[in-house]
């Protein structure tokens, strides 16, 4: 992501991992998890703006979500 | 020490019987017959074996939850992790908890938050869902915000679907059945009228669904009483795969009702091999005008979807 951190649901994210894939779009989930004896944020998801390919057509729309994982983020 | 062929009657000493079975039931003597956990992950689902019961610490109080210690079954590992104690969740989410299998014998806890109501987050692989706890700005609010699958939660809630034994993708919430019997369930618990189309969806009667490749599924939709205004009419109940009237209906049941002070179960049941694993499932009532059904919670509206 572009040298800043995601703060929150609903930031606006440029996110560049490791391996150069670039993600566009909104976080919609924090994940967070134990990571020797502390709770820290791991990964989120990102809304591409698109549609869940598996839930297509839906009424309640469900968002395309890619995981981006903090620790690929060279960047920031 | 070499093994030994044994013959009936013949005494056995304890050293072979260790050369011969020891082993085997780690399957280091032969990993595709004999390793147990390679049987428990082709023959077994996922599941959750004991514990890893969520509550509020102090309801409508604080934002505190606690979890008794958990014994689950992911990828046919045995899984365990101790206890939570009075975990402070973020104000104003919906944190998803799940066990994430760290493919060495151990799990760690893994917390997904999203918005208040919105649509449930990926599930990562070689995981399992066993919670959701709701949080409004300083509480959470009462036992019905922990949602740990059970068939009468009212929270989440989406386009007026509240989350009940899966989220919003279908994944199974605290799923502790190895034979994964239920995929899914929505139910309504209040009366419907006024339904004058064909094919009127039941809004709550959607069930999304995460269908094993190749398997069967039976779907239920079932109404305590179909009831119809005018004189002598037709009534139908349809199961649908995908949107009512726009989908593929799958199965259905039709009545005539004798009049407005008439009515009839409705049951519709069928049995279905879907094309793909992620699909919704839904429950329609059609009537020419004035159709209606009565539902409360001790007579529930409701569709089901079990694996065959």
């Amino acid at each position: 992501m572009a040298k800043e951190k995601i703060h929150a649901i609903g930031d606006k994210v440029d996110y560049k991992a490791k391996n150069g894939r670039m993600t566009k779009g909104t976080v919609y989930a924090v994940r967070k998890a134990d990571v020797n004896g502390e709770e820290k944020v791991i990964s989120y998801l990102i809304d591409t703006g698109r549609e869940n390919p598996d839930h297509k057509g839906r009424e309640d729309r469900q968002p395309q979500q890619v995981e981006v994982f903090v620790d690929d983020n060279d960047a920031a | 020490m070499a093994l030994t062929t044994f013959s009936p009657n013949t005494l056995i000493k304890s050293s072979e019987i260790n050369a011969n079975f020891q082993g085997l039931a780690d399957g280091t003597n032969d990993t595709t017959n004999n390793s147990l956990q390679t049987y428990r992950d082709e023959d077994v689902f996922d599941h959750v074996i004991s514990g890893g019961v969520w509550s509020g610490d102090s309801y409508a109080v604080n934002r505190n939850a606690s979890m008794t210690a958990i014994v689950c079954m992911i990828n046919g590992r045995r899984i365990a992790i101790s206890a939570v104690v009075a975990r402070t969740f973020t104000a104003s989410k919906d944190t998803y908890i799940d066990v994430l299998d760290n493919l060495d014998g151990t799990g760690t806890l893994v917390y997904t938050e999203v918005a208040n109501n919105a649509a449930s987050p990926a599930l990562a692989s070689n995981s399992i869902r066993i919670g959701i706890i709701v949080t409004g700005a300083t509480t959470i609010a009462a036992v019905g915000s922990v949602n740990q699958g059970e068939q009468d939660k009212v929270l989440p809630i989406a386009s007026s679907i509240p989350y009940q034994v899966t989220d919003s993708l279908g994944n199974l919430i605290c799923s502790r059945d190895p034979q994964r019997r239920i995929l899914g369930y929505r139910q309504r618990i209040s009366n419907m009228t006024s339904i004058a189309a064909a094919n009127t969806q039941i809004p709550e009667l959607s069930c999304p669904v995460i269908v094993p490749a190749g398997r069967k599924i039976r779907v239920t939709v079932f109404l305590k009483n179909m009831q119809h205004g005018t004189a002598v009419s037709n009534v139908t109940l349809s199961i649908w795969e995908g949107t009512p009237g726009s989908g593929t209906q799958i199965g259905g049941s039709f009545n005539t009702i004798a009049g407005s002070n008439y009515s009839m179960p409705g049951h519709a049941v069928a049995l279905w091999t879907p094309s793909s694993a992620s699909k919704t499932y839904n429950g329609a009532f059609g009537s020419g005008a004035n159709g209606a059904f009565e539902a409360s919670n001790v007579f529930p509206a409701f569709i089901k979807v079990e694996l065959c």
